[in-house]
């Protein structure tokens, strides 16, 4: 099974013609992902890498009957890129672009919604469901990842490629790998990913790596404590240090801010580990702690 | 976020219709004297710096007259507040309170939703009266779609326990507060008082707004009133830090950097990556050592010369034993030779490995091109995948056991 991206997803690369965006493509085709064709308005006709390019999302909808898609729009056309697809009755949006202003997002987030559309990002590293599709940056050079009964979330796709890569060393396969976005509101939040793995079949346990800022662990570990997530999971959070700095300071991505006391590490371990999530000390534990959950 | 100062915040509410208090920005003595002159007393003299909590740090004085609010000012400007220096203070006209409210308008992320707070026991800080009260702490969600309607805020007034009159005035207030925190792209916008007078006006005698950065591109008219980025500096910056934010704004937008020196660190950090970032540092905490800076290096066509600065400003820290350098693995093109460009920057710069001993650990796509080059560094280790990043972290802060054990360490 797989989450959100398999071997029959249809995509289409809202902005094919920016670099980044032609690099993860010619990866993402490699790797056998069904990247059905590119939007960039006024450029319809052509073609980028034998894909074919249109004018409107609706288009590329219609043309292709795809479902998803990756927007590489810069911050200040995100918006109308990601209504652009909602409006054209795609079900699921990667959104790559970073620095999305917030009411910009607030607003896109909610009329998506509406129309029963997920956003994944904003500043989002992509997604994998390894030995079936990619979208993304993520998995680019894909010998990181194997397939396997373990999820992965992740703000950061730097940490999520260091984790495929831990497991996969360690005889463990990945259902599928969510950079859920480095930005303090994104479009699906840890909680709502463990409801989709929740209810995925291949996926036997999960791999959360935490980071400090917001509520989103708490969140996550109210739906584990209520019993609406049965499966085991192993959390490492990160950022211990910033406890030891002043608060309203950032590391790291935008999102990894303690604020008028909200956003500490050691909360959310201990709000994890009450919930009954294997937290763990060091990233290195965390095979080890998959296998024993496994077994 | 973009931090707007009190006197600018002020002006900004006055033109959206909300009441404020007379009041003039002066830096100097002379100026405070002269402001204090047009003004009635008594005066509040407030330091004009981008925080909040600033009557609980006494950056807030009542002054009886203009001599007074020279005393005060000249004992404010020119000191030091967590390490940003106090240019010039705001005179304001005392208010004849009768009640204090307290209104913060932000977002919730996890709704991913504007979100209005409310309290009727204002004047104190929100967080002492959470811990105490949180009954009075009131919170209304707004459907960004939808908007914030004056029946809703005359509805949140009454739940609040505002009488009749008071939810007549007060409601129109949050209604036009959420108006201009849209309006602006605010992140934050919180007024602390608000005031209902004796003669029965509202006034927002405390103010804080803060602007979303990625949206000031909306809002020309306020560059020249932001302080941008200051949220990521703490304290007095020295050299090294000078040096690495100049070129960090040399070119603004086209890659980004990060320098935050710690006194007395051992391990310094040319590190790539938000994710990366924390963990080293985590790390080499954990291994019972001192990171000497935290560093972050974002892409972007102007990287390369930022990095240079940041090799730089690590590689004169004298009290740095041992280096660490690298990122999570990451598959966008330019890992690999970012990798290899950090080791010909390294021994262009000269770096004597047998002194401070260094840790490489760039993996992902292309990284035989980081191998190749950090091959080629005398004394230098090098990782790929094969070695986690959190695995190259400990290595390093071995190394710097090591040395103290031997005494090796110190200075260059």
């Amino acid at each position: 099974m797989s989450i959100l991206i398999d071997e029959n997803t249809k995509v289409i690369v809202q902005g094919l013609t920016g670099y980044q965006a032609q690099f993860d493509t010619k990866h993402c085709l490699k790797y056998g992902t069904k990247i059905v064709g590119g939007v960039v308005p006024g450029r319809a006709g052509e073609q980028v890498m034998g894909l074919p390019l249109y004018n409107t999302m609706a288009d590329a909808v219609d043309a292709t009957g795809a479902n998803t898609s990756v927007v590489y729009v810069p911050a200040r056309g995100a918006m109308d890129a990601i209504l652009e697809a909602a409006h054209a009755g795609i079900k699921l949006v990667q959104v790559i672009t970073e620095k999305v202003p917030y009411r910009d997002f607030s607003q896109a987030y909610h009329i998506a919604n509406r129309l029963g559309t997920r956003i994944i990002g904003p500043n989002s590293n992509g997604i994998i469901s390894p030995g079936k599709a990619k979208i993304g940056i993520l998995g680019n050079d894909w010998r990181f990842f194997t397939p396997g009964p373990v999820g992965i979330i992740s703000r950061s796709g730097g940490m999520n490629h260091e984790l495929g890569n831990l497991l996969t060393q360690a005889g463990i396969g990945q259902s599928t790998c969510v950079s859920i976005g480095g930005d303090p509101m994104v479009g699906t939040t840890i909680r709502e990913v463990l409801e989709l793995f929740e209810q995925d079949e291949q996926t036997k346990a999960v791999v959360l790596y935490c980071e400090p800022g917001g509520r989103m662990e708490e969140d996550a570990a109210d739906l584990i404590s209520s019993g609406r997530f049965t499966k085991p999971v192993v959390a490492f959070v990160a950022g211990m240090f910033m406890e030891q700095m002043p608060e309203g300071v950032p590391f790291g991505h935008a999102g990894a801010i303690i604020e008028g006391g909200v956003g500490r590490p050691t909360v959310k371990k201990e709000i994890l580990a009450n919930s009954g999530v294997h937290v763990v000390e060091r990233v290195s534990d965390i095979p080890n702690k998959i296998k024993e959950s496994l077994t | 976020m973009a931090k707007i100062l009190e006197h600018h915040t002020k002006e900004l509410l006055k033109r959206h219709g909300i009441n404020v208090p007379p009041g003039r920005a002066a830096n100097s003595a002379k100026e405070v004297y002269d402001a204090a002159s047009e003004l009635t007393p008594p005066f509040m003299v407030k330091a004009l710096l981008p925080k909040g909590k600033k009557g609980k740090a006494g950056l807030v004085l009542e002054a009886k007259n203009a001599d007074q609010a020279v005393t005060i000012a000249e004992r404010l400007i020119g000191s030091k507040v967590e390490g940003l220096v106090i240019k010039g203070v705001y005179v304001e006209e005392k208010i004849d309170i009768k009640k204090e409210l307290f209104v913060s308008i932000t977002y919730d992320n996890l709704a991913r939703s504007p979100v209005i707070l409310f309290s009727p026991e204002g004047g104190v800080e929100i967080e002492e009266l959470a811990a105490t009260r949180p009954q009075l702490i009131f919170r209304h969600p707004v459907d960004i779609l939808e908007g914030f309607h004056p029946f809703q805020a005359r509805a949140f007034c009454f739940k609040a326990g505002l009488n009749k009159e008071q939810t007549t005035k007060v409601s129109e207030v949050l209604v036009s507060l959420y108006r201009l925190f849209i309006q602006l792209d605010a992140r934050l916008l919180e007024i602390n008082p608000l005031c209902l007078t004796k003669g029965g006006d509202v006034i927002a005698a405390g103010a804080l707004l803060n602007i979303d950065d990625e949206a000031l591109f909306r809002h020309p008219e306020l560059e020249s009133v932001t302080s941008y980025g200051l949220e990521r500096i703490m304290g007095d910056l020295n050299e090294r830090e000078q040096l690495v934010l100049e070129a960090d704004l040399a070119a603004p937008g086209s890659g980004s950097v990060r320098y935050t020196e710690f006194e007395g660190g051992q391990v310094g950090f040319i590190i790539a990556g938000g994710g990366a970032s924390l963990l080293a540092m985590d790390t080499v905490v954990r291994s019972g050592c001192k990171p000497a800076n935290y560093s972050d290096l974002g892409p972007g066509k102007g990287a390369y010369e930022k990095l240079k600065a940041l090799i730089k400003a690590v590689l004169s820290n004298p009290s740095v034993e041992a280096i660490i350098t690298g990122a999570a693995i990451a598959t966008a093109d330019d890992i690999g030779r970012t990798g290899r460009i950090v080791a010909e920057m390294i021994q262009e710069q000269g770096l004597d490995t047998s002194k401070v001993p260094i840790v490489a650990r760039w993996a992902g796509y292309n990284d035989s091109l980081a191998k190749e080059a950090w091959e080629n560094v005398p004394g230098a280790i090098y990782y790929g995948a094969e070695v986690s990043f959190e695995q190259a972290t400990e290595k390093v802060a071995e190394l710097v056991k090591k040395k103290m054990e031997k005494n090796e360490h110190p200075h260059r």
